[in-house]
């Protein structure tokens, strides 16, 4: 039973207004997104990666290599060096005989599975780090900000060069250093977001009915939190394959002979004049990811957050 | 006649603003009887906002004491508070600001009814699309987010929301202020049917005098964090004592040709004060007409004046006697 | 001829979500030194009616007719619309925080202004300054004329906006919610400086507003839009002891009075400017709807044979006629 005839007349203007409501904020972000060529394209070199590690052990079926198998005689020159792309070996081989094609796709296992790894877990540190400093405020915050300030005041390659040579270089060293770096940054973000938001009155709102701090946090703030922490996450994992990637080119990641893009261009570095692909195609994988990345996180943030100005198009 | 259901004793409201110390709200004390309405009123930096969310428990009190249903709220803890929060509801003024731009909108009608653990989902569920019919909204929206309705709708989600716990007393802090004038008119109809169909109790914060004189059945003027006037609508409208009173009855143009032409303009000189540096003794002394010495050495005390019946009182040392204009001659305070 | 004669104005913007028709097909004149109200709710247009007069909108496709003192503002190039701006039309806002530039002095920009548009010496434009400021009423112009606009209040600041829309004398000044943003007793003071300046200077006024009060105290006509079309021009006191349109009625209806009869609010919403609905725009919400309203957009048509009083109403009964119509439908209703 209503109070008021007001449903009605509502109900009937509904029908002018129809096409017009009816979209979340994020399903309006997907379709925003959806009309940008530009990340579109990105999405699906991302996925095209993606697709390449998790099927590199198709690669090495089709072409019949395995990835660290070293061919001395089809694979070198009487001289003992790399050969070019050829028919055998699609993008040549490398210093020990190996398929370059093949450490590539076996190669984007090991970035793209570092970076999503590595960026989730700081994500959640961070994310969750950032909210608490920024809701509860006072000690807390205290604590977290000078933690922050800390870890982003110390020279990561150093440490992270530090930290691998004396545990040896391993997988899970390598996600465990990135990732006590970048929370950091991610978490000042956050707070800084946070922090703006709890003076919102839908808080505010939240408190009057009762809500614990805890419940307004995860429930209330966080949704809000989220559009700028998945823009700076999709800016994030590009970054973070490239540290994977110049680790290892230090000789801090992978024990050989893993395939790796940041070892390949390592090993690559004294066969450059005589092996030009030896050193292109692992870096041109690095560089296509990264970039698909970057102009991804880009579409991502003009999705989530468009600017008025983009709402009328001048004629 | 029942116990009020809340009692406001002296509250004071202090914030600290760098070196200096804010008095957002001095010494305020007034009472709300069960089943009425009382509107605060007050211009830009009287405090009628902060005051709201001191008796709402929103912010601690500096000083002072908020007993709701006979019970001392002043100090509880969050969690002590709980309970009462069942009983004590706010709708906000920002249709925008309000509401979660995230949640949908069923989620937050019902947010009071899952955090005191009210039922189960499906009950929840019910229980908010029938506020939803009950405000004037379609309970098919429920999935909707808040940026899919207009300013007026946001505003009956305000209202659903706080009386989906089946509150005492809502706190209405300018509840119209930000819609159109024909969307204003639907919330406060809505406001008054729903105040007698489930018997609320309502403090009606406005700067719109029109309006409060519609909704209320008594008023307090607030000025620089203190009441300078409560009364009846009657005493109020008709014969107000208080200086800042009848400025700001007269200030309001009448949308009436012939009241216009035919009144007396009272225009105050000055500024609106700001409560960072209050004056001395009565704080409307600097911009009265009728100010003189000990104004601006005593604190004149809330009490009867003249001849008025006990509920209404004024906080002033030269009332304004019955018949009696305001006359601002002075341009800018000078005698 | 009228000082302002604006013939079938037709503003639309192209968006992502559709073309939007924010002005369509609006016509009025001022004549020198008259008020002219413009009342309308949000969306109605009546903000971007004068903005693109003036050659203040962007991204917009114009059509119609706009001449002010015999010069084509829609053709004129940017150079001719700045000549006129200051000089000939003077332009006020509603936020003066975000109109006067926060980086400069309000005499520089007054100064600057004035310079822009006269070759006079530096110290004859500061004079100039101080006498505007003084003239708005603002204490010891002299000194505050070195002021940031920051370090004014609200009311303030919007007398330096009208010092500044007035350094020039312009014959016509656009006065866009001056107010709105303005507490009660701070309006009544603006509201006094611009019926002083206009009387003294014989300058002509379109004061937009949403607040029929305002209109009645200072309005010599009134022309009501809504969805981008007027809906009613009228005399001041014709348009508000007989209006004719259904959407003006249900203006005055909104608003509360002192008999505190319930409220009768126009039901709905305004439409969207995208999907306008078919023929009259306020047929959805209008009491008196019938057929030809749904499907031919009315004219403006003068009430009872008044070339001064026009409405766009399908309903060109007499006023004695439609009142008694109401009344029936008014007791049906009741029953």
């Amino acid at each position: 039973m209503s109070l008021h005839p007001v449903v009605t007349a509502e109900q009937e203007l509904e029908e002018v207004h129809s096409d017009v409501v009816g979209r979340g904020p994020w399903a309006l972000a997907w379709r925003r997104l959806r009309a940008d060529r530009v990340a579109m394209g990105s999405l699906a070199v991302v996925v095209l990666m993606v697709l390449i590690a998790v099927f590199a052990p198709v690669f090495a079926h089709i072409t019949g290599h395995p990835p660290n198998m070293q061919y001395h005689q089809a694979g070198l020159t009487p001289d003992g060096l790399p050969k070019a792309p050829n028919s055998t070996f699609w993008l040549g081989t490398d210093d020990l005989g190996r398929d370059i094609l093949v450490r590539i796709a076996y190669g984007a296992r090991i970035s793209l599975g570092v970076g999503v790894v590595a960026t989730l877990l700081t994500v959640v540190v961070g994310v969750v780090l950032g909210l608490l400093a920024g809701f509860l405020g006072g000690f807390v915050d205290l604590v977290i900000a000078r933690l922050v300030d800390l870890v982003l005041s110390i020279p990561f390659l150093l440490v992270a060069i530090a930290l691998v040579s004396v545990s040896g270089p391993s997988l899970t060293i390598t996600v465990l250093v990135i990732s006590m770096f970048s929370w950091a940054s991610m978490a000042r973000i956050v707070r800084g977001q946070v922090l703006f938001l709890k003076e919102r009155e839908f808080v505010e709102a939240a408190r009057s009915l009762g809500a614990s701090d805890l419940r307004i946090m995860f429930v209330d703030v966080l949704p809000n939190v989220l559009a700028p922490v998945i823009v700076y996450t999709t800016l994030l994992i590009p970054v973070v394959i490239i540290v994977q990637a110049t680790l290892s080119f230090l000789g801090l990641g992978l024990p050989a002979p893993a395939a790796d893009w940041g070892g390949m261009i390592s090993e690559a570095q004294n066969y450059y004049t005589v092996a030009w692909w030896f050193v292109l195609f692992p870096s041109l994988a690095l560089l296509i990811t990264t970039i698909a990345f970057n102009l991804l996180g880009d579409g991502v943030r003009d999705a989530v957050d468009p600017r008025i100005d983009r709402l009328v198009r001048p004629r | 006649m029942s116990d009020p259901l809340l009692v406001a004793e002296h509250v004071t409201k202090t914030f600290a603003s760098g070196a200096h110390t804010v008095r957002a709200v001095d010494d305020v004390s007034l009472a709300i009887e069960p089943g009425e309405t009382l509107g605060l009123v007050g211009e830009t930096g009287c405090g009628k906002s902060t005051l709201a969310r001191c008796v709402a428990r929103l912010y601690p009190l500096s000083g002072g004491s908020v007993q709701f249903d006979g019970h001392d709220i002043s100090s509880l803890s969050s969690r002590r508070m709980r309970p009462y929060r069942r009983e004590m509801q706010v709708i906000f003024q920002d249709p925008y600001g309000s509401l979660n731009p995230r949640r949908r909108v069923g989620s937050i009608i019902g947010d009071g009814l899952a955090i005191h653990r009210v039922g189960d989902g499906a009950e929840r569920r019910k229980q908010v699309q029938h506020l939803m019919e009950v405000v004037g909204l379609n309970p098919e929206h429920y999935n909707r987010f808040p940026a899919d309705f207009s300013g007026g709708q946001r505003q009956r989600i305000g209202v659903a929301r706080a009386l989906a716990l089946r509150p005492k007393l809502i706190i209405c802090d300018e509840p119209v202020s930000a819609l159109d004038v024909s969307i204003q008119a639907q919330v406060i109809n809505l406001l008054l049917d729903l105040q007698s169909e489930f018997r609320l109790t309502y403090l009606f914060i406005t700067h719109d005098l029109s309006i409060v004189r519609h909704v209320s059945s008594r008023i307090a003027v607030m000025y620089l964090g203190r009441i300078v006037e409560t009364g009846t609508v009657e005493d109020l409208f008709t014969t107000s004592r208080h200086p800042y009173t009848r400025a700001l009855l007269s200030a309001v143009p009448p949308a009436d040709p012939d009241a216009a032409d035919s009144r007396q303009h009272v225009v105050l000189p000055g500024d609106l004060p700001s409560p960072v540096n209050p004056p001395s003794g009565c704080p409307f002394h600097p911009r009265c007409p009728r100010r003189q010495d000990d104004c601006v050495a005593t604190m004149p005390p809330l009490e009867p004046v003249l001849d008025d019946d006990p509920e209404h009182l004024t906080a002033c040392l030269h009332p304004l006697r019955t018949g009696e204009d305001l006359h601002p001659s002075r341009q800018d305070g000078a005698a | 001829m009228a000082l302002l004669e604006v013939d079938d104005l037709r503003v639309s913007f192209t968006t992502d979500d559709g073309v939007v028709q924010a002005v369509r097909g609006v016509s009025f004149r001022v004549e020198r030194g008259e008020t002219l109200g413009l009342v309308g709710e949000s969306g109605s247009g009546k903000s971007v009616a004068t903005q693109t007069i003036t050659g203040l909108t962007r991204g917009a496709d114009v059509q119609g007719r706009a001449v002010f003192d015999g010069n084509d503002l829609l053709h004129a190039t940017r150079a001719e619309l700045r000549a006129i701006r200051g000089p000939g039309i003077g332009m006020i806002f509603q936020d003066p925080l975000t109109s006067l530039h926060p980086a400069y002095r309000v005499g520089w920009q007054i100064e600057e202004m004035v310079r822009a548009h006269r070759s006079v010496s530096r110290a004859e434009s500061r004079r100039r300054a101080v006498e505007m400021l003084g003239l708005v009423g603002i204490p010891h112009p002299a000194e505050r004329v070195d002021d940031f606009p920051h370090q004014f209040s609200g009311g303030m600041r919007q007398r330096v906006m009208i010092a500044m829309a007035m350094a020039l004398d312009p014959s016509l000044l656009i006065a866009d919610e001056p107010t709105t943003a303005l507490d009660v007793t701070v309006q009544a003071q603006v509201l006094q400086v611009m019926r002083r300046l206009q009387e003294d200077f014989g300058t002509a006024i379109i004061l937009i507003t949403h607040d029929l009060g305002v209109v009645a105290e200072m309005a010599d006509r009134v022309a009501v839009m809504y969805a981008g079309r007027l809906m009613e021009r009228a005399p001041r006191r014709e348009a508000f002891y007989r209006p004719h349109h259904p959407y003006t009625e249900g203006l005055f209806d909104s608003l509360p009075t002192h008999s505190g009869r319930r409220l009768e609010p126009i039901v709905g919403s305004p439409p969207s400017l995208i999907n306008l609905p078919s023929g009259c725009p306020f047929h959805p919400r209008c009491r008196y709807a019938f057929d030809r309203c749904r499907t031919e957009v009315p004219d403006l048509t003068p009430v009872d044979g008044d070339p001064t009083h026009v409405s766009a109403c399908w309903l060109v009964h007499e006023s004695s006629e439609r009142a008694k119509l109401r009344r029936e439908m008014k007791a049906a209703s009741a029953t």
